[in-house]
């Protein structure tokens, strides 16, 4: 009992001696600490996402025939629920409960020029608008109705003169979107072919898609050379710039002459604008648009794809598209996407439709590929989405990576890593224009390094935007799959990002091939996709693939 | 003045180690934990792993006998040439539940027949299976209805063929 006293009497004095050093710099540290304590309470932000649905980012199924990987689906559609397959597309006013149908390409237009409504269908804003960036030019303004215009008079054009298949092949531009909707219009075949193909590659693509058409830059192709190669050939369009229109291009060159018709561009506009009805045409509903062409170009194929999308793959990408995107993070009418992918891919394309189902605007600009800067999407404009090549990204990360920086910039730099990894996007200070979103893809022949989690993480804090990092195949429409735009995680450095899990309108296995085995331990082989936007329904990409612990695509 | 403070007594401890006493230190490291705490970088949380998918077999039935819920083995039955993933319904058709004669074996002509009698299921498993002839209109509808609720409600991991079926042997 004494001794407990004894002890308890020296703690006493102990803490006395303790306090007793209490002085106003004790007051300080105490205020500090309880400063310290309670700021994360009223300062602290939610990650923006839970952080066990990026543990698990496609749901597997639970059984898996010999020789399969489960089948993996996105968390949208789980197994027993229908694949997405089109816009869902109801006329304004509507019930809500009313089913809608798959739409086509005539359902994207149509959407984009009524504008946004609410829900009673009334007018909720500005239509969205198209923007071409012309070089030292300036920014050229479209209104959807004069595009509109512009879709009719061509449509009636190409259809009076027999038009049946029309190859594309012209960079990102107005004259681009105006063909691709004036076939769906007026039912002929458009073949969009990739830009920088040489004579022979675009003669050997115009032969095999059967195109009657070509709708082409004035002077970027020769046309002798062309038309001995493909003497299927009936008419060329020239996309002449605004600077050579004093230039006669209607003038056929000696030897070729009598075999095809040469018209140009701003002359049958001219022409035309004015008896051309300024509304939609009038089109059957019932009965589906023709199929698209999508040339692509491959590295390992040789020279180059042809994807024939049917209007339901196109529309399922679309949709696809449009409800990966986190409600608050989805495309709307006060955003502006810019490609510096050619639209020719679908992959942009399917994007860039799905800004325009959502009344975005769109904004256009020739220069486009892989080796564009990532500067370039904010010459004269200020786009808050942006679809770039992966090389581009890689270029922009290592400049970015590379910039000498301060003691206070590093520290910057260092609170907003941080932030990323407990997976809140940070904010970054506003005195560069900023995208909100940015999408890249990977095609799967294409055999560059993918990017790494660095690199992507590199591009956040660069951006501060959201990232799409999609795999590609040139027989499916959009993307195969897709990385969740909340993901910001990485591991070690130089890892390979992942491509998330599968978009809505597929699904994917892996099969065993040549010894890629899948085990209950590991899914591993050659990737089948099927779904509504896969060209006849399933295709084999010719890549090994394996699923990674958070059930995310990525090469074996 | 001066002179005063001369005579004045030595202020106390306290004052004097004013910024560097016990409790300034004690405070200050407290503080240091906590900012080491707060700024130690966390492993993003990860789930365990996920059961590995069944895979999908072709049974005979000598070889689905033993999925009949005894010795920790999951409960497989068979209708209509499915064989189905029982075990969520344990209670039923496992060991002891009403429906146990028809764990690990083909339940079609019981099922059809709403009987759980011994002599609806096949007696020889070497022999074919049960082409299930002699069945009527409502209790083929019955067996249908069946096949859908199982269908519904658990996985379909492999299907049922006899004996010596060139399926059976591709499986080893």
């Amino acid at each position: 009992m004494a001794e407990g006293s004894s002890l308890l009497q020296q703690l006493d004095a102990g803490l006395e001696q303790l306090f007793a050093g209490w002085s106003i710099y004790t007051t300080l540290l105490c205020l500090g600490l309880v400063t310290y304590l309670l700021y994360p309470v009223f300062f602290t932000r939610d990650p923006d996402t839970h952080p066990l649905l990026l543990a698990r980012q496609c749901s597997p199924s639970y059984v898996r025939q010999p020789g399969e990987s489960a089948v993996y689906r996105s968390l949208e559609t789980p197994l027993s629920y229908p694949l997405k397959s089109g816009l869902n597309v109801k006329e304004p006013g509507a019930p809500r409960w009313a089913a809608g149908k798959d739409g086509d390409l005539r359902d994207v237009w149509k959407k984009a020029l009524r504008g946004p409504i609410d829900d009673e269908g009334k007018p909720a804003g500005e239509p969205g608008k198209i923007y071409t960036v012309l070089g030292s030019e300036g920014v050229t303004e479209h209104r959807l109705s004069d595009v509109t215009k512009e879709i009719n008079a061509v449509g009636e054009y190409l259809v009076q003169h027999g038009a049946k298949r029309v190859a594309i092949h012209v960079p990102n531009s107005i004259e681009f979107l105006v063909t691709l909707f004036a076939a769906s219009f007026y039912s002929f075949v458009p073949v969009i072919v990739l830009q920088e193909q040489s004579s022979e590659a675009l003669s050997d693509v115009l032969k095999t898609t059967h195109a009657d058409t070509l709708i082409t830059a004035a002077g970027s192709v020769s046309l002798q050379a062309l038309l001995e190669q493909h003497p299927g050939l009936k008419q060329v369009i020239w996309v002449v710039e605004r600077t050579s229109r004093h230039m006669d291009w209607n003038e056929v060159p000696e030897g070729v002459g009598g075999k095809a018709e040469i018209a140009v561009w701003h002359d049958i506009i001219e022409e035309r604008k004015s008896l051309a009805p300024t509304g939609l045409p009038t089109y059957n509903v019932e009965k589906p648009p023709p199929n698209v062409f999508a040339v692509s170009q491959g590295a390992l194929t040789k020279g180059y794809q042809v994807g024939e999308f049917t209007q339901h793959n196109i529309v399922a990408a679309i949709a696809a598209q449009l409800s990966v995107l986190p409600r608050p993070h989805r495309i709307n009418s006060s955003d502006m996407l810019l490609s510096l992918a050619p639209l020719s891919s679908s992959y942009p394309l399917t994007i860039a439709l799905a800004a325009l189902y959502s009344n975005a605007s769109l904004a256009l600009t020739s220069v486009s590929g892989e080796k564009v800067p990532y500067d370039a999407a904010f010459r004269r404009v200020k786009p808050t989405i942006v679809i770039a090549a992966p090389s581009t990204i890689r270029e922009a990360c290592k400049t970015f990576r590379e910039q000498p920086r301060g003691m206070l910039q590093k520290y910057a730099i260092w609170q907003q890593t941080k932030s990323l990894a407990e997976g809140i996007m940070p904010k970054l200070s506003s005195e560069h224009p900023r995208p909100r979103l940015i999408y890249t893809f990977e095609s799967s022949d294409n055999r560059a390094d993918p990017l790494t989690l660095a690199e992507l993480e590199d591009l956040r804090l660069l951006t501060g935007a959201r990232t799409a990092y999609a795999f590609t195949d040139a027989k499916v429409a959009g993307a195969i799959a897709q990385t969740s735009i909340y993901d910001y995680r990485r591991s070690e450095d130089g890892e390979q990002a992942a491509f998330g899990g599968p978009l809505s309108s597929v699904e994917f296995k892996l099969v065993d091939e040549n010894g890629h085995k899948n085990s209950d331990e590991k899914a591993l082989g050659k990737l089948v996709v099927t779904g509504p936007a896969v060209v006849g329904g399933e295709t084999k990409v010719d890549r090994f693939m394996t699923v990674t612990d958070f059930n995310t695509l990525a090469y074996a | 003045m001066a002179d005063s403070k001369t005579d004045t007594p030595l202020p106390p401890p306290t004052h004097a180690q004013s910024i560097a006493s016990p409790i300034n230190l004690v405070l200050f490291a407290l503080l240091l934990t906590l900012v080491y705490l707060r700024l130690r970088p966390k492993p993003p949380p990860t789930l365990s792993r996920a059961p590995p998918p069944i895979v999908f077999r072709t049974f005979t039935p000598p070889m689905l006998k033993p999925y009949n819920g005894e010795n920790n083995m999951p409960v497989y039955l068979a209708v209509n040439g499915k064989v189905f993933d029982v075990s969520n319904g344990r209670n039923f058709y496992g060991p002891g539940g009403p429906y146990e004669n028809f764990a690990g074996r083909d339940a079609s002509r019981g099922l059809a027949c709403g009987s759980f009698d011994e002599d609806m299921l096949t007696k020889d498993l070497e022999g074919p299976l049960d082409d299930l002839k002699g069945l009527g209109g409502e209790e083929w509808e019955a067996m249908r209805g069946w096949e859908e609720r199982f269908q519904e409600k658990y996985l379909v991991v492999g299907k049922l063929v006899a004996v010596g079926d060139p399926e059976a042997s591709k499986e080893g």
